[in-house]
């Protein structure tokens, strides 16, 4: 059986014409290495009476030649194709989708005799670069058959630009070899602008995703583009876009499939599109949330969930000391299994999350904090109830048991009620819907450790005290968490209260002006009054090493098992002499009876440097009392590993 | 005999007492059910193998729950009980003879760094 090759199909794709299910002979294949990015194979063609050797694979094909599926005589259909037309004039020709009809070994040789296509030989002019629209006009249909192949040839359906000026192409076949394109996409996200200021000089930038029904890609553009642009684009509309610059996308920055990026420049042209109906809305590739466990960390990832519960905002103060809002919130999805997603800045602020609303983030990142957890990035698109089909599958299914079972709602509420809910907003009121329909409690099993846990979380770094020294822990650049099983040695009792800022959160210490006022230098501000509070010094022992820890206010209490007023109280009658024996020794017997008492602590080590000394800084976060039966269950978990090896 | 107070006994679960024949123990076990004549009783222990208790005096208390029984082993495999102490599970903490059994274990296969039998060997 011999194949038909598609005769004339290099000549009219060397005219710029559109050519659909040619079937063309490999003549040779090269592998182009590029500094940066995948290699890209070009070829050489035959369809039987011409060859030409402008033809590229896109990426995603690379695959059929590295494993040598397409090799010199192979007969291949060519599905879906673009031609770039290069500012000397020469066209390029991007095969984005083919298949191998006749495997090189099936076939004897080269078929025909085919020469070297040379325009000049066909007394065709080449088509004047002023005019590049010719380029890609839709002359398909009749220089050529069109074949009825699988094709998903988005280019055939889609409506030419306003300007007439090229034809709309796919956001997929978007790569750095053209330059002459339109595409036809749905602005997903719209970041703000953001400047910068280097030695290099200042400037700014915005950037926004867009997608379409073949692919979606990072659009960024740069100062004048800013002001030419930036207001033009409302998120969630679709436009017109054409003659940017395409380059390897830096995945760093981008959880967008797509392997390049888009740069604004100065020919770019953004016109709005009125119609939007086959432009789908935003691309998401949801992970479940029972699956985040296994990824790893740093990983951007998009997720839906039911929005079961929030806590208030706050504000915290970064390192670069930029005061940003922050606020938690978590997720359940249909594994039943909860995450914890923080949101920053604007995202947090206006962040409802009344009436447990389904929320999609696409492009959160993933971090191992507190075992796992979700933060909103700077990137990230944050959707509430958005309008795509599995946040309704989600809903349906959050909400199927309440309406099955309403003396279950009243259950739920009373259960709600006593649960712990100082720093959570649980909304009483609405129905929960996180009962499956049988009725079954889902209580979802949280993949982020919550604080209160009793034995600590399966990811607990847990180290004895000698451990911590061998292994330098806190001598990295970031400090070192670990949790301990230890007993209490010794407390030192000198200096272990202080005269804090009265005001909420500020425990700045005060400075006693003596004169009945006290100066906070952080608030700028004299008082009256002043709180007590705790910083004490206590060296913890297990079998192996002792360890000087610094504990503060709450973790001092839980040990001492009194609040630092009390305590103050105490200390300020021994200072006045009011019943001064009596007072000592009760301050004194509260540190007495706080000795060798055994907790779990979890601590964090810095080496930190005074006067040119450095040494271990280990700051106490948390105090809990041991769970003997959990301690065990380690224990022995421990001695049968260990013995294993 | 040595008196049973005096020495060393080993902690063994239910399996291990045929090894411990004339030997004092003690056997932490769950009280499965009393002898009509309050002479003896049966446990289970933390692996659900059982065990018999025989008693030189007759109860004179009702016994439940979980129960330490220091006595000596007779050549049947029961134990002769010298004193015995029920561990109260309404007082708030609860005995967990799984675990129990688990940490026995670990003393037994690693005797070498639990050297409770010293003066029994000597």
């Amino acid at each position: 059986m011999t194949t038909k090759l598609t005769e004339g199909a290099i000549e009219a794709l060397t005219k710029g014409n559109t050519v659909n299910n040619a079937v063309l002979q490999v003549v040779n294949i090269r592998k182009i290495e590029s500094g940066s990015g995948p290699a890209r194979f070009r070829l050489m063609m035959s369809d039987g009476l011409h060859t030409m050797s402008a033809f590229m694979l896109s990426t995603q094909l690379n695959p059929m030649a590295e494993q040598n599926l397409v090799a010199p005589n192979c007969v291949c259909l060519i599905k879906k194709n673009v031609t770039n037309v290069l500012k000397d004039g020469r066209r390029v020709v991007i095969i984005l989708d083919m298949e191998v009809l006749r495997p090189a070994e099936e076939v004897p040789g080269k078929i025909g005799d085919p020469t070297p296509y040379v325009e000049g030989q066909t007394k065709v002019a080449p088509a004047p670069p002023s005019a590049p629209s010719r380029t890609l006009q839709p002359q398909n249909g009749h220089s050529i058959p069109v074949s009825k192949g699988p094709s998903r040839d988005f280019a055939k359906k889609a409506p030419s630009t306003p300007g007439g000026s090229s034809k709309v192409v796919p956001i997929a076949s978007l790569n750095p070899y053209q330059s002459k394109w339109t595409v036809r996409a749905r602005v997903t996200n719209k970041s703000g602008i953001r400047t910068w200021s280097n030695s290099r000089g200042d400037g700014k930038l915005f950037s926004m995703e867009i997608v379409d029904e073949s692919g979606e890609i990072r659009v960024t553009g740069f100062n004048q583009e800013v002001d030419k642009f930036f207001s033009l684009i409302e998120p969630g509309k679709v436009y017109y876009i054409s003659k940017g610059t395409l380059k390897i996308a830096n995945k760093q920055y981008t959880s967008l499939k797509n392997d390049y990026e888009m740069t604004l420049n100065g020919e770019s042209t953004i016109i709005p599109c009125e119609d939007t109906q086959d432009v789908p809305m935003v691309q998401c590739n949801f992970v479940s949330i029972s699956d985040l466990e296994t990824r790893d960390k740093d990983a951007i990832v998009d997720v839906i969930g039911v929005c079961r519960s929030v806590e208030d905002i706050t504000r915290i103060t970064t390192k670069s000391s930029r005061e940003v809002s922050k606020r938690t919130l978590s997720l359940m999805d249909m594994s039943g299994k909860v995450i914890t997603v923080t949101l920053w800045g604007e995202e947090a602020e206006k962040f409802d999350g009344t009436g447990q609303p389904i929320m999609a983030i696409k492009g959160a990142r993933l971090s191992d904090f507190g075992g796992r957890s979700l933060s909103a990035l700077f990137s990230s698109t944050v959707m509430i109830n958005p309008d795509i089909p599995e946040a309704y599958k989600l809903r349906g299914w959050s909400c199927k048991s309440v309406a099955l079972n309403p003396p279950l709602v009243t259950k739920l509420h009373a259960d709600l009620m006593t649960e712990k809910t100082s720093s959570y907003t649980l909304f009483p009121f609405v129905p929960i819907c996180r009962y499956d329909k049988e009725g079954h409690a889902l209580d979802g099993q949280s993949m982020t450790e919550l604080k209160s846990g009793g034995g600590g979380g399966v990811n607990t770094n847990w180290k004895t005290l000698m451990d911590v020294k061998m292994e330098h822990l806190g001598h990295g650049d970031k400090a070192d968490y670990f949790s301990c099983v230890a007993t209490i040695v010794y407390l030192k009792k000198e200096n272990s209260l202080y005269q804090a800022c009265p005001s909420q959160d500020c425990n700045k210490k005060v400075v006693d002006q003596h004169n009945g006022m006290f100066r906070c230098e952080k608030c700028d501000k004299e008082f009256p009054n002043f709180k007590y509070r705790l910083i004490l010094s206590a060296n913890i022992a297990d079998f192996g090493d002792n360890q000087w820890v610094t504990c503060f206010q709450e973790s001092a209490e839980t040990i001492l098992g009194q609040n630092a007023a009390y305590l103050g109280q105490l200390k300020d009658s021994v200072s006045l002499c009011v019943s001064l024996l009596q007072n000592e020794a009760a301050f004194e017997e509260v540190f007495q009876q706080a000795n060798f008492k055994t907790y779990i602590f979890r601590n964090r080590v810095k080496l930190e440097t005074y006067n040119d000394e450095s040494r271990i800084k280990a700051t106490v976060m948390d105090v809990k009392p041991v769970d003997h039966k959990e301690y065990s269950k380690r224990l022995i978990m421990n001695i049968r590993k260990l013995s294993a090896q | 005999m040595a008196n049973v107070y005096e020495s060393p006994k080993a902690r063994v679960n239910s399996s291990m007492l045929p090894q411990y024949a004339g030997r004092p123990v003690c056997l932490v076990g769950r009280v499965e059910k009393v002898h009509p004549t309050g002479k003896s009783f049966f446990v289970s222990d933390g692996e659900g193998k059982p065990a018999t208790v025989e008693l030189n005096e007759p109860l004179e208390e009702e016994l439940s729950g979980v129960i330490e029984v220091v006595g000596t082993v007779t050549n049947k495999g029961t134990v002769i009980a010298t004193t015995y102490h029920i561990l109260r599970e309404d007082k708030g903490t609860s005995f967990d003879l799984e675990l129990y059994n688990e940490a026995l274990k670990i003393v037994h296969d690693f005797s070498q760094y639990y050297p409770f039998e010293v003066s029994m060997s000597a």
